[in-house]
């Protein structure tokens, strides 16, 4: 008797250890359709640098699948999945982008599901690898999309060839205070500064493996420092100093309003500890905000508009595109102050100008109205070719959410953005190729161990900043600082 | 043993059950709403920083059993039984006295009066490591043996200090529990904000007296709020007690129940992105940088708004909490529904500021919304009302006049506090009581009001006039 009921359950055992063997041995889908898998997230005909992390993706609401990477027609690499995810082995994904280089990659997508039992495969797509490399790291702040509060917030950076991300600083060590606008020069890792408010706040430069923590609102004509950018050349940091504030909006729509009322620029010499003002940047007619180096340093970009009353004369308040002269051996502007895009005849309102490192091309934001554009979903990526001013399509990286802040690749043939076009509120990172004549190529959003990441991560991603390296920030010399040790 | 071990487990379980299910039910919800767990790598992350976080992690696990104050009040009655039992058993094994082991409910009930101060359960699963700890720790300590022998004197001391006395602490300790003011009122707080949170309007009135409400602003508060929903605050606000217009909101407080009794304020207005708002403060200050609560009600006001794409997202977070998985699908359901809906097109999307700073701010949100949305009755009795309570009537005429006719039709019945304000206006100003008739009892009411007031008789306007406008300007 006992021997019968031993061997019945060696009998089930081996039953169900077959049955679950084959559902994991995937092979060809029974039924075939005409159009594309609805994969997550939409990588397909996106162009992207040959040195980025897999491009794992998921198949909601299915449990196996199976996707087969082919070049010219061959299949190069063929992945399992279960619960919908397609998680792309990291040796063999570099190896296919070594091969794949400058050509496409095709992708077809087999699934099994309830629905289809014996599987279903769908139109192949491509991807385009381009034999352009990426900058090795992007550096971002994460934090909740919110208001007035936070919890926990940190700047951090995320190789781009794996999923690894650190933390460059967060803001336990400065009494959770918050951290913001981080800037590097010429993409350098160790030459960076970024902003700590509250307890022991101040600007915190990070130059050549030392530490420095200044507070500029004590220095010179003690203006804060807000908007920063670091000249070429690594003596000045130009700043906006802004008084922002914010309004909250009732029913739907774009629930809140950042604004300054007023903002001037101000220009740091890290070598002599001062603050350099010039009159015309500094009255409050006028408001300038979110200045933008030239990649030689010799002109210095800004956003201006009339100031005006806040926040009700909001939507007739319009930023335009200005530039000015620089001289880095006096640290003076020059006379004359370009307008490269006027809100008065061609409307809209210019945030966050950044220049090709190339010096070709020009791309800002532009919202309908004001100056944070973040909560605006009309804003949109703008790009202008500097050789003759002419604005160029970029309509391939632009959704109907908003998109915001942006930063070039130090090549210059990639984009890197921030959207919030995947629900409207938490903006994630796009990167997009942009070829020698200016084309863009369909931007993808960054790639993720378990693109599910993307959905369960409950913070933004601020002022993404492309790097060449790693920033090697020791934390409890950072602790020192805020302690004043 | 087991004699013993069962009496006190029976007493423990029994009352510490008793304790909660009957005594702090709301609170038990309220435990679970405040916490947040999820195996999204972001939360792990941020909970565990420091490997006392570890028990936080936990505690946030367990706390999502509370939605059910029946769970809630079970896990609650076994910390204190884990950490009875472990003493017993302790207790037992170095004294080898039964009776003995009445005594560590000096600890067990200590215990019980501390448990309503851990609502993140970190301190109780301390609380049952440290207990169980001694436990092990007995173990390896010689055992006395108890002799067998059961004399009078030792089943006095059994029923005495092995029984008995648990019993009393355990009294003593529920009653101490009990009669803690301030968690009364919390628990009687949570209560109301539960029925607020289910529309049911009269059970908050049928809670909060009058008398109540004209003792405490939190009572008042969520009784005005009552009133408004069942469009009776223009006729009863002053029986329960509003001295001013922003006794209807908490305007300047950043305590977590007071932002959150607004957030049910701004949704009985359909301020949604208010909602939203003062959930996101709520959650970044809370242990877990998030609360379900707060994470169900944004669902809710994103189904709502028809933002599917972030009801979406905060569903499939909601999702990594393992116990809110049926509640995740029963909104996916009311989410479908929702998007096969047309949603209605407001002309003002975004358009009106709200809480921008002011002397009155509630008046001045509600301005905004009146002249946004100029037809909407709620929002102009809310700032008529207001107006009411600022005792300001040259203000109320002057507005009135202007807002009145686009939700008070010509000939129109005026509630009686309208009435009487504008009786008083048409001192000043005739033409007050021209727009809409006006009975004639209030009018001689009026004229009975103002003899009353010629002849100096002040004090006795309150009993004569009773709940009217005219006792609440100018009674004393």
């Amino acid at each position: 008797m006992k021997r019968s009921i031993i061997y019945k359950l060696a009998a089930a055992f081996v039953a169900v250890t077959f049955t679950i063997g084959c559902s994991r041995s995937l092979g060809d889908a029974a039924e075939t359709s005409q159009s594309y898998p609805p994969i997550y997230p939409d990588y397909p005909d996106c162009t992207i640098p040959v040195n980025i992390a897999p491009l794992n993706f998921r198949v909601r609401g299915v449990d196996g699948i199976k996707s087969d990477f082919k070049i010219d027609g061959n299949v190069i690499l063929s992945v399992s999945g279960k619960k919908g995810l397609i998680d792309i082995p990291m040796k063999e994904w570099r190896k296919m982008l070594e091969t794949a280089q400058g050509q496409k990659i095709e992708v077809e997508v087999s699934t099994w599901s309830n629905m289809h039992p014996n599987g279903i495969k769908y139109k192949p797509f491509d991807i385009f690898v381009s034999p352009d490399s990426i900058d090795a790291y992007v550096s971002y702040r994460l934090i909740e999309p919110g208001y007035e509060t936070w919890k926990k917030m940190g700047i951090y950076q995320r190789e781009l060839c794996s999923f690894a991300e650190k933390a460059i600083v967060e803001n336990d060590v400065n009494d959770s205070g918050c951290l913001n606008c981080h800037s590097y020069r010429n993409y350098s890792p160790s030459t960076m500064m970024f902003h700590a408010r509250g307890k022991g706040g101040g600007t915190v430069m990070y130059k050549d493996g030392k530490l420095k923590k200044i507070n500029l609102a004590t220095t010179g004509p003690k203006k804060q420092g807000v908007y920063p950018m670091w000249h070429p050349a690594g003596r000045y940091i130009a700043f906006s100093s802004n008084d922002t504030h914010q309004t909250f909006f009732g029913r739907k729509g774009n629930p809140i309003e950042v604004y300054d009322i007023s903002s001037d620029l101000i220009i740091y010499d890290t070598e002599t500890d001062s603050v350099i003002t010039d009159p015309r940047f500094s009255e409050t007619s006028r408001w300038e905000t979110f200045p933008a180096w030239s990649p030689d340093g010799k002109y210095l970009y800004f956003c201006s508009a009339d100031s005006c009353g806040m926040p009700l004369g909001r939507k007739d308040l319009h930023y335009d595109l200005l530039r000015v002269g620089f001289d880095a051996s006096t640290g003076r502007m020059g006379e004359t102050v370009d307008t490269i895009r006027s809100s008065a005849l061609e409307g809209g309102s210019v945030s966050f100008p950044r220049i090709s490192p190339d010096g070709k091309y020009l791309m800002y934001t532009l919202a309908e109205n004001a100056t944070f554009p973040i909560w605006h979903k009309e804003a949109d990526l703008e790009v202008i070719r500097l050789s003759d001013n002419e604005i160029i399509d970029a309509s391939l990286i632009n959704s109907p959410e908003c998109e915001s802040y942006h930063s070039w690749s130090s090549s210059g043939r990639w984009v890197i953005f921030s959207s919030r076009r995947l629900d409207g509120r938490y903006t994630r990172l796009f990167i997009a190729h942009m070829d020698k004549d200016g084309e863009f190529g369909k931007p993808f959003l960054l790639p993720q161990s378990d693109p599910e990441h993307n959905m369960l991560r409950m913070k933004s991603y601020n002022i993404p900043e492309l790097m060449r390296g790693e920033v090697k920030i020791e934390k409890s010399k950072l602790k020192d600082l805020f302690n004043d040790k | 043993m087991k004699r013993i071990f069962f009496t006190h487990s029976a007493i423990i379980l029994i009352g510490v059950f008793l304790l909660w299910y009957v005594g702090y039910p709301n609170t038990l919800r309220w435990m679970e709403g405040i916490s947040f767990f999820s195996t999204a790598p972001d939360f792990v992350n941020l909970q565990v920083d420091l490997p006392s976080d570890a028990l936080a992690y936990a505690g946030a696990f367990i706390l999502q059993l509370f939605r059910w104050p029946i769970v809630g009040a079970l896990i609650q009655a076994f910390f204190a039984w884990v950490i009875m039992m472990s003493l017993d058993v302790a207790i037992y094994r170095i004294s080898g006295k039964e009776w003995l082991t009445g005594l560590g409910f000096f600890a067990v009930a200590y215990y019980v009066t501390c448990q309503i101060d851990y609502p993140n359960l970190t301190e109780s699963l301390v609380w049952c490591l440290i207990s169980i700890s001694i436990m092990l720790v007995s173990f390896f300590v010689k055992r006395k043996k108890e002799s067998p022998k059961q004399d009078k004197k030792s089943r006095i001391l059994f029923w005495s200090v092995g029984a008995g006395l648990p019993l009393v602490l355990t009294v003593i300790s529920i009653i101490m529990v009990l009669n803690r003011f301030p968690k009364r009122f919390s628990e009687r707080m949570f209560g109301l904000e539960y029925m607020a949170e289910a529309k049911d309007w009269n059970g908050i009135l049928k809670d909060v007296t009058p008398m109540d409400s004209h003792s405490n602003n939190v009572l008042r508060r969520f009784a005005l709020l009552a009133l408004l929903e069942t469009d009776q605050l223009k006729n009863q606000m002053f029986i329960y007690g509003i001295s001013d217009a922003d006794d209807m909101i908490f305007a300047d407080y950043d305590d977590t129940e007071l932002q959150l009794f607004n957030t049910m304020f701004y949704e009985a207005l359909g301020v949604e992105n208010e909602i939203i708002h003062q959930m996101f403060q709520i959650s970044a200050t809370s242990r877990f940088g998030m609360s379900f609560r707060a994470m169900r009600r944004m669902i809710d006001s994103f189904i709502r708004q028809g933002d599917f794409g972030l009801a979406e997202k905060y569903l499939i977070v909601m999702n990594s909490a393992p116990l809110s998985r049926g509640w995740v699908k029963d909104k996916f359901a009311d989410m479908q529904v929702a998007r096969a809906e047309p949603i209605a097109v407001d002309p003002h999307d975004g358009e009106v500021p709200v809480r921008v700073k002011s002397e009155t701010p509630l008046l001045s949100d509600v301005v905004r919304l009146v002249d946004a949305y100029p037809t909407n009755r709620k929002y102009v009795d809310l700032l008529l009302c207001g107006l009411l309570a600022s005792k300001d009537t040259g203000k109320f005429w002057e507005i009135f006049r202007r807002v009145a006719p686009h939700v008070y039709g010509l000939g129109a019945k005026l509630p009686a506090y309208y009435e009487e304000a504008l009786l008083l206006a048409s001192r000043e100003d005739p033409s007050a009581i021209q727009m809409y008739p006006i009975s004639n009892e209030r009018k001689e009411a009026f004229n009975r009001f103002v003899k009353m007031m010629d002849s100096n008789q002040r004090n006795m306007i309150i009993p004569a006039f009773p709940n009217t406008y005219w006792a609440y300007v100018y009674g004393r």
